[in-house]
C-alpha cells in the first residue's frame, strides 16, 4: 500500500491539469498526503495542520518580494514602464530578428535586477510587436487572397517570435537575481532535504543557461530573418 | 565591529507583515473593489503570519493558511482601484528623470551583493545576510525613490498594493508549493518515488539518472504547466535520493538546473496559459498555438544543453 503515499501528487497533478484554482489544488494536495502517512504511520509529526503551518512560515524567505513592492510601485507611478518602452524605441535594427535579439538582452537586464513585469502586455505588445512587423516589412492588416494568406502566415510567425523572445529572456533570466523567488525555492527546498547552499551560488549556476539561451535564440532569430527574406524575395515587389 | 544582528531575519519578517498589514487596510478602505473584505483580510491573514508565524502555535499558522486558501477559493481576493497616474503625467515623469529612475532599483541587488562581500566572518550567517539585506536595501531604495520623486509616501501603499493586488493569491504559490515539499518529505512521498525510479533505471550511472531528472521535471511541468510544482516532487523524489546523494554531487548545480529544465516544459504547454495562450489573443495571432509551436525547437535545444552541462559538471566535479 506504500504507493498510496503518492496521493498527493496524483491530486497536484489532476488539480492542475483541470484548473482547479492552484492554492487549492496545492492545500489539498498536502491534506491527502498527510492523512494517508497518518494510516500508513498510524501518525503524521505533530499533526498534518501544525506541520502545513510550520512549513509555510519557514518558508517566508521565499515571499520576501514583498518588500520591494511599494518602491517598484512609486517607480511606476513616476514613469519606469514609459522609461523602459523609450529604451526598448532606442533600439535601431534593421530586421525583426535583430530587433529580437536586443530586445532579449533587455529583457534579460530588467529580470535579472529584480524588476517582475508581465512582459507581454507591457513590451511586447506596445512596443516590441509594432517595431518587429515594419523591420520584417510586413503590416498587420492584411487582405484576401493567395499572398496575403502567406503574409498572415508571416504575420502570425514574428508575432510568435516576439512572444517566445520575452518567455526566453524571462524564463532563463531571471534567477540571475538572488534575491528571486526560484532562487529561495531551491535554497528552501535544500535546505528541508539536509543541504544547505548558499543563494547567492544558486544565482551565479543560472549564468550558462542564460547565456545558453541567449545564444539559442540569436540562432533562432536569425533564421526567422533568413526565412522572412526568402518569403519577400519570393512574392517579388508590387 | 560586529553587525551580525543587523542581519535578522525576523526583521525582515516583521516589515514584511507590516507592509502587508498597510495594504489590507488600504483595501478595506478601498470601494472599488468588489469584494474589499476578503481581499483585506487575505493580506492580513498573510500580514500576521510573516509578523507573528515565529511566536504563534504552528497549528494555528496552519489555520491560518487554510483560511488564505478558503479566501482565494472562494474568489474573495479581487483587485481594485489604486488612483494611478494618467499615461501623459507618467510618460512626462519618465522624460524628466530618464534612467534616473533605475537607480532605486538597482541599489536593492547592487547593496544587497555589497553587504554578502563585507558583512561575512564568524556569526554572519551568509543567506541570512543576503535575504535580511533584501530588506534593508529594499528600505534604503524606497527612502531614495521618495527623496528622489519627493513624492508622498501614502502613494507607496497605493501603489505597492496594485503590484501585490494584481499577482493576486498567486503570490503565496511559491511558499505554499516549498511547503507542500516539505510535507511530502514528512509523508514519505520521495521515497516511495525513489524506489520505483530505481526499480526501472540503472541508478548506478550518473548519464541515466541525470536524464531521469530532467525529462521527469519537464513532463511534470509540462502536464501541470507550473515549473515550481513539479519541482519538489522531482527534488525529493530523484533528484536529492538518487542524484545529489549517492554521486556527491553539489546540490546548488542540481537544483538550481532542474528548476530550469522544469522551464523547457513550459515553453511547450498549453497548460502555462501566461506565458504560451495569453500572448497569441494579446497579440491577435491567427494560431492560438502559435507561439508554443515557435518555441518547440528552442526548448528542445535548451532541454539537451541542461541534460549535457548538468551531467558533464557532475561528471567533472566542476562545481
Amino acid at each position: 500500500m506504500e504507493w498510496l503515499r503518492l496521493i498527493g501528487v496524483a491530486v497536484v497533478i489532476a488539480g492542475f491539469a483541470l484548473r482547479l484554482r492552484v492554492t487549492v489544488v496545492v492545500l489539498a494536495a498536502g491534506i491527502a498526503t498527510g492523512l494517508v502517512a497518518k494510516q500508513l504511520d498510524g501518525g503524521f509529526g505533530p499533526g498534518i495542520l501544525a506541520t502545513l503551518g510550520q512549513a509555510f512560515v519557514n518558508g517566508r524567505i521565499i515571499t520576501l518580494v514583498v518588500l520591494a513592492l511599494p518602491v517598484l510601485g512609486l517607480l511606476e507611478r513616476y514613469g519606469l514602464q514609459e522609461q523602459c518602452r523609450r529604451m526598448i524605441q532606442q533600439i535601431g535594427a534593421a530586421t525583426a530578428g535583430r530587433l529580437l535579439i536586443a530586445y532579449h538582452l533587455f529583457r534579460t537586464a530588467v529580470v535579472a535586477v529584480g524588476i517582475r513585469v508581465s512582459g507581454h502586455v507591457i513590451f511586447t505588445r506596445p512596443i516590441v510587436m509594432p517595431m518587429a512587423l515594419p523591420a520584417a516589412r510586413l503590416a498587420d492588416e492584411t487582405d484576401g487572397g493567395p499572398a496575403g494568406e502567406e503574409r498572415v502566415a508571416d504575420v502570425d510567425r514574428v508575432k510568435a517570435a516576439a512572444s517566445a523572445s520575452d518567455n526566453y529572456a524571462n524564463f532563463f533570466g531571471q534567477n540571475l537575481f538572488f534575491g528571486s523567488p526560484g532562487v529561495a525555492l531551491v535554497v528552501k527546498n535544500l535546505a528541508d532535504n539536509g543541504h544547505v547552499v548558499s543563494a547567492l551560488l544558486v544565482a551565479k549556476l543560472a549564468i550558462p543557461m542564460a547565456i545558453a539561451s541567449f545564444l539559442l535564440a540569436v540562432l533562432q532569430y536569425s533564421l526567422l530573418d533568413k526565412w522572412l527574406r526568402r518569403r519577400r524575395a519570393g512574392e517579388g515587389s508590387p | 565591529m560586529n553587525f551580525a544582528s543587523l542581519f535578522n531575519l525576523e526583521i525582515a519578517y516583521v516589515a514584511s507583515g507590516l507592509v502587508l498589514l498597510v495594504f489590507a487596510a488600504f483595501t478595506l478602505a478601498d470601494r472599488g473593489n468588489p469584494t474589499r473584505v476578503g481581499t483585506a483580510l487575505f493580506w492580513c491573514v498573510l500580514g500576521i503570519l510573516f509578523a507573528l508565524g515565529s511566536h504563534l502555535p504552528a497549528w494555528l499558522n496552519g489555520a491560518l493558511v487554510v483560511v488564505l486558501v478558503a479566501l482565494d477559493g472562494l474568489g474573495k481576493v479581487r483587485q481594485g482601484t489604486y488612483r494611478e497616474a494618467e499615461p501623459a503625467r507618467r510618460a512626462a515623469s519618465a522624460e524628466r528623470f530618464g534612467a534616473l529612475l533605475f537607480l532605486p532599483v538597482l541599489l536593492i541587488p547592487t547593496l544587497t551583493y555589497a553587504g554578502t562581500q563585507i558583512f561575512t566572518g564568524p556569526g554572519y550567517v551568509p543567506n541570512d545576510v543576503l535575504y535580511a539585506g533584501l530588506g534593508l536595501s529594499s528600505a534604503l531604495a524606497t527612502i531614495v525613490a521618495l527623496v528622489m520623486t519627493r513624492a508622498h509616501p501614502v502613494w507607496l501603499a497605493h501603489d505597492g498594493r496594485r503590484l501585490c493586488d494584481a499577482v493576486g493569491a498567486v503570490l503565496i504559490l511559491p511558499q505554499l508549493l516549498a511547503a507542500l515539499g516539505e510535507v511530502f518529505k514528512a509523508g514519505g512521498v520521495g521515497k516511495v518515488i525513489a524506489a520505483s525510479v530505481a526499480a526501472v533505471i540503472p541508478t548506478d550511472s550518473l548519464f541515466a539518472v541525470t536524464l531521469v531528472c530532467c525529462v521527469s521535471v519537464a513532463l511534470f511541468t509540462f502536464i501541470m504547466g507550473n515549473s515550481f510544482a513539479a519541482f519538489p516532487v522531482i527534488m525529493a523524489g530523484i533528484a536529492v535520493p538518487l542524484l545529489i546523494e549517492p554521486f556527491g554531487i553539489n546540490p546548488a548545480l542540481v537544483g538550481l538546473l532542474i528548476l530550469t529544465a522544469a522551464s523547457c516544459g513550459t515553453l511547450c504547454t498549453p497548460m502555462a496559459a501566461n506565458f504560451n495562450l495569453v500572448p497569441p489573443a494579446l497579440l491577435e495571432m491567427r494560431d492560438r498555438y502559435g507561439v508554443i509551436k515557435f518555441q518547440v525547437p528552442f526548448a528542445a535545444a535548451m532541454f539537451t544543453a541542461h541534460v549535457l552541462l548538468l551531467w558533464s559538471f557532475a561528471a567533472l566535479g566542476v562545481v
